[in-house]
Order: C-alpha cells, then structure tokens, then sequence
C-alpha cells in the first residue's frame, strides 16, 4: 500500500496553508482504516520518516488500534543539530520571504536536472523523463506555491524532536534504519548517532548510492526489507 | 487556599509513565473537566468548584509540567504530548459526555483534541466546549498592519522570565493580569508559586518560544477543526485582559458554528479568581 501525501503527487494539494506532518499522520492512519488494515510494516523516506514517528508515538500511547509489526526509517534526519541546511532551506523556512522564494523555484527545472546528475552517481535517473515526471508533478494543482509551507516541516521536526526521539525509545516496535553512505541531504553521522541511541534498532548502509536510491537501485532496498523480515518470520 | 489542603483533594495518577495530579468530584452522569492554563494550576479553581460539583462530575488535573504533576526536565513537552496523556487518562477515569473548560494553554489542547476527534480513529463523548478567556492566540493569515500585534507571545516570554525570577517580581508582575489585583489574596498568590516551584517548576516553565511555534504549526489544522466542529462553543471572556483582545474573540465567535461570546466587565485574565459567580453562572446556564 503506498500513498502520495496530502500535497504531493496525485493527491491534493489543499488551498489551506499549511498542512502539517500531524495531519499527514491523520490522513495516513485513516486511509489504512478505510483499507480494513490490521497489521502492517512500515517504510518511509525521508519526509515520510517523520509521518511514521508520529505514528510511533501515537502507538506507544495507546491510541491507535493497529499492529505495527516493524518500521523502516531511510534517510531520516532527525538529529537536526547534524543536518547542515541548504541556504534554499533556509529561506524557504522564512515566512515572508518563503513564497517568493517558492515561486522562484519555478525557474527550477534544468536546476533540478542538473542536481541529480551531480547527487547521483547512476545516471538512469537524469533520463529526461523521469525528472520532467517530478517536475510536472510538482507544477501540477499549483503545487510549487505550496512548497514552501511544506518547508514548515523542518520547523515541525525541531518542535516534535523530544517527542518523536521518545517514540523511538520507548517502543517494543523493531526499528531498522536503511541509510545511504553518500547521501548528500541525509549525512551519514545522523544514522551512526541514531543507531548508537537506540538500543532496538539495527543499521544497515546502501553502498555508492546517494538520497533518491528507491530509483537508483531498487532491488537493493528490497532485499535489505526482506531479509530483515525473514529473520523472525519463515519464508514465503 | 493552602497547598496542603488542595493536595488532601485529588490523587496522582501515574499516565503514560508521569505522575499526574488529579482531582475527580461529584457523582453526576455529566462530566466537566477543566484543562487550566500557562503558569498556573488547578488550584486556581478552588473558588468555583464547589459549586460546580452540584450539577457535575468534575474532573481537574494538573498539566505535565504544573502544579503537583511531574515536571520533565530539559525537553519540551509539546501540546501533543499533553493531549495524548489528556486522552490517557480520560480513558482510566471513563469518562462520558463530556463539558471541557479550558484556559490559555489549556485552550490549545482542547483543539488539538477536537481535531483528533474528527478522525474515526477516536471517539471522544464531548458535549460542549468552553473556552475561557483564549481560543489560541495565533493567525498567521491575518498578518497585516492591522492585526499586527495578534499574538503578544513573543513578548511575552522576557516578561515571564522576570516574572517567575522571584517572588517578590511575581506578586508585582501578576498584578497586570487582573482588573482588581486585591481580589487575588496573598495567600493564593503564595500558593501558586509554591506549586510553580514544586519539583523545581521554575527551571522548565519558559517554554513560551516552542509554545508558539507549536501554536503556530498547527494552527490551521485546529481552524479546521474547528470549522467542522458541530457541538455547541462558548467563549468567555474577561473584558480587560491584557493579552486576549475582544477582537479576537469576536472573530473566533463569528466563525464557529453554534457559538455564544459571552464578556464579563471588570475582569481580567483570570475570571475564576476575579469573578467566580459571574463565570459559574456562565459556565452552567
């Protein structure tokens, strides 16, 4: 089951301002109801990541009736003192300067190219095409005027951070952390540091690829995911 | 009221591993639970509690971070947080039809809690809600000249920190939050900052920099929570309050669905202290 998030992909892109990581979690846990889902794995990417540990937390405080038999974080960067923001990151966090910057990014497109051949060592991916696909997406239903107050998300992870580190502490939910050794948005030093405090979860790098590697190399993710699972359950 | 003998009323309760302080009253079928505010406790309730308890069962806690309940140290305890443990113990308790009373931060919980009554996920038995003297302070879409000044939060937190640096500071300062400071007896006042020192309270209570951030992150998931909300709204507020502007009330009023702005005169920030008749009658009627 997989889902494009309120505001991104398919899905829509609200009139309103701002919709936070909260209501992101909102949304997910009732599209899982409505799908008759009982229990369920989880794996999120990146902004993904922080969805799921409002999940987490909503489960360590008896409040969701699912059973979550594991989690699988990639590239979350939750120690923010770790994570060096772009100076595009910084303004977009700005709220009056961040719409303007938004609609510059309208300019973005051959930017946006550019940087996946440089953050991406397997060129596939700088096929025209698939990065037209994103680009159009994210032009669609005005989509780019919203990017900034998705940006808010950043500010979110500073205010939950206490909470959602508790999350991840507190639960009996196995843990697993996929990581890319070069990511360049996700530095390396966020795992390392995220799998040393964490007693119940277990590190595992994707070698040689960097942030986007779900389409880099596919095959490796599905492998990392079900051999994890296979350890405690026979295979299928 | 002393401390000791508001202590002798309630029990602690231990939810989602923190010690809660918590009072439950009155045998009726209805329940009332009050949520207080920023920089207080339940204790400020004393005048109207009795009373409250004829028609109602009334249920007081002291928020994570206030009065007798534990105290988290170098960590912010978001809204989030304290909603979850709200939700927590409402289900140890059982309660059912449910009036919730809330009150500046106390405020932001009761939103957070009606927007996560809007999923399926929850059913919380509300009945109605009250709001004293606060929706939640903060619209970052009406930012222009005009409203420019919506939220005096950010201000707000030096003067806290003068405010809670002693006691002598606090009986000066607290005094802005009234109309007619003499209604706050000295013997309150001494209980309120016992209860701010307890378990070394002092040290976490400036948190008002996440507070508003928080507020304002969610804010318009509350607003549209409150758009759809469908149960029955009463804002009270006192005239002269410093920090909460008719204005505001007004435009909280004009948006809810089935709400009535009621105004107590000669009162400030605090009607359960300043004025408990007028504010048991509104709550009541």
């Amino acid at each position: 089951m997989v889902h494009d998030h309120l505001g991104f992909g398919f899905s829509d892109k609200p009139d309103s301002l701002t919709y936070s990581l909260i209501d992101q979690a909102d949304v997910a846990l009732e599209l899982w109801r409505k799908l008759g889902l009982k229990q369920v794995s989880i794996l999120a990417h990146d902004y993904g990541t922080s969805i799921a540990k409002e999940i987490l937390a909503r489960k360590n405080h008896n409040l969701i009736p699912l059973k979550i038999n594991k989690i699988y974080l990639c590239s979350s960067s939750m120690r923010l003192e770790h994570l060096h923001l772009k100076n595009i990151g910084v303004l977009l966090r700005d709220r009056k300067i961040g719409k303007y910057i938004s609609r510059l990014t309208n300019f973005g497109y051959r930017k946006i190219r550019r940087r996946f051949k440089k953050d991406n060592i397997n060129y596939q991916i700088s096929k025209n095409y698939d990065i037209k696909d994103m680009w159009n997406q994210m032009d669609s239903s005005e989509g780019q005027k919203e990017i900034h107050f998705v940006s808010n998300f950043i500010n979110e992870r500073y205010t939950f951070f206490h909470r959602w580190t508790n999350a991840l502490k507190e639960t009996t939910v196995p843990v697993k952390i996929f990581w890319q050794k070069t990511d360049s948005l996700a530095i390396k030093e966020i795992a390392i540091v995220l799998a040393t405090e964490e007693e119940n979860e277990k590190l595992t790098w994707v070698e040689n690829v960097k942030h986007y590697s779900i389409l880099e190399t596919p095959n490796s993710w599905i492998k990392l995911v079900f051999e994890y699972q296979n350890r405690t359950k026979p295979v299928f | 009221m002393e401390v000791k003998t508001w202590s002798e009323k309630g029990k602690m309760f231990s939810v989602l591993g923190k010690e809660v302080f918590v009072i439950d009253e009155g045998t009726s079928e209805n329940t009332l639970v009050i949520l207080h505010g920023y920089g207080t406790s339940t204790i400020d309730y004393h005048k109207i509690l009795p009373e409250l308890t004829k028609n109602y069962r009334v249920i007081l806690q002291d928020l994570v971070g206030f009065g007798f309940s534990d105290k988290p140290n170098k960590q912010y305890f978001s809204i989030l947080d304290q909603t979850d443990v709200i939700l927590e113990l409402w289900k140890i308790l059982e309660l059912k039809n449910i009036t919730l009373v809330s009150h500046n931060l106390g405020a932001a919980i009761a939103l957070e809690l009606l927007a996560r009554n809007k999923t399926s996920l929850l059913n919380i038995g509300f009945k109605e809600f009250i709001f004293l003297n606060s929706t939640v302070s903060f619209n970052h879409e009406i930012e222009d000249e005009e409203h420019d000044n919506i939220s005096p939060l950010q201000d707000f937190s030096s003067k806290m920190q003068l405010m809670f640096s002693s006691f002598a500071f606090y009986k000066i300062k607290v005094k802005d939050f009234f109309y007619d400071a003499s209604l706050f007896s000295e013997e309150d006042m001494k209980a309120r900052w016992i209860l701010m020192d307890h378990k070394d309270g002092r040290e976490i209570i400036d948190f008002l920099a996440n507070y508003g951030t928080e507020c304002r992150l969610l804010w318009n998931r509350w607003f549209s929570a409150l758009d759809k909300n469908l149960l029955p709204c009463k804002i009270i507020i006192g005239k002269n309050d410093i920090i909460y502007s008719e204005v505001e009330a007004g435009h909280f009023a004009n948006h809810i669905r089935d709400c009535k702005l009621y105004n107590i005169e000669n009162c400030g920030h605090y009607p359960m202290l300043e004025k408990p008749e007028e504010l048991i009658n509104l709550i009541l009627n």
